[in-house]
């Protein structure tokens, strides 16, 4: 019996998808967002390689280091963050520093070259909203809201 | 001439173009480096917004990286093999130098058959 309850407790940790998304997102500290500038990650967090992860929706957000746009939606993708880490995973993708094999899968479906690039994928990985440039956090939340059935 | 083409896109709004443009590309010595080795083809991004797009995804599709500056290594018969994004005069904070760069894509160009397994054929339209 104890067998079988540490099996299932096992496989339920393997088969759970927040031990494989982006956590603990933060602003690099090091950095002015009310300018441009080129000194490294927009967003830091834990995991930060991960790709699409199934279950739940999930924010994507593609960008460019030294872009202002990019800038201005990686501070609106914390403040997301912060409010729908429960219930959305988030996927965040740097463009000038080599992605593992999950993130290119994404840029490889949906960048087309102009930065940011931001989706929303439902719990199978159906595209929501997929469009370049920035984006209100309002419009996504409402995005958010909707796939969640809220 | 076998010899690479380096691309540059850059934009007059873009800093970090102006920036390799007078630290990096007025250095005599890097100019004539470039000359050397490289035919040199300089982009205007608002020139060519669609054509630039292309490029910088044919350059993701390769993870490497894409942004502005985006600086491409073209074989001649058109084979995106090689990129970067800013490349200080100097190796600074893990970035590394435009020479640094510049001498992997030499490296790599020479290595024809490693260039056609991780290359894109460049069919870019204006």
């Amino acid at each position: 019996m104890k067998r079988l309850v540490l099996y299932f407790f096992v496989m339920s940790m393997l088969s759970s998808p927040l031990l494989f998304a982006i956590d603990n997102l933060k602003l690099n500290s090091r950095l002015d967002y009310t300018s441009d500038s080129l000194d490294g990650p927009l967003i830091t967090g834990d995991d930060a390689q991960s790709g699409f992860v199934a279950g739940k929706p999930n924010y994507v957000v593609i960008y460019g280091e030294g872009c202002f746009n990019s800038k201005r939606q990686a501070r609106r993708t914390v403040d997301l963050y912060s409010k729908y880490r429960s219930k959305v995973h988030f996927v965040v993708i740097d463009l000038e520093v080599q992605r593992s094999p999950e993130q290119q899968k994404l840029v490889k479906q949906y960048y087309k070259g102009y930065i940011p690039h931001v989706l929303v994928l439902d719990a199978r990985g159906e595209a929501l909203y997929n469009q370049s440039g920035e984006v209100e956090s309002q419009h996504i939340e409402d995005i958010f809201r909707k796939s969640l059935g809220e | 001439m076998n010899v690479p083409i380096l691309l540059d896109v850059g934009a007059v709004w873009c800093p970090w173009c102006g920036l390799m443009e007078r630290d990096t590309y007025t250095n005599v010595d890097t100019a004539d480096y470039i000359n050397q080795h490289f035919v040199a083809v300089k982009v205007d991004f608002d020139a060519s917004p669609k054509l630039v797009a292309q490029l910088e995804q044919a350059q993701a599709v390769l993870n490497l990286p894409a942004g502005l500056p985006l600086i491409s290594f073209i074989t001649p018969d058109g084979r995106l093999y090689f990129g970067a994004g800013y490349l200080p005069a100097e190796h600074k904070n893990g970035r590394p130098s435009f020479h640094e760069a510049a001498d992997e894509a030499l490296a790599r160009f020479a290595n024809r058959s490693k260039v056609e397994e991780q290359s894109l054929q460049l069919e870019l339209e204006n």
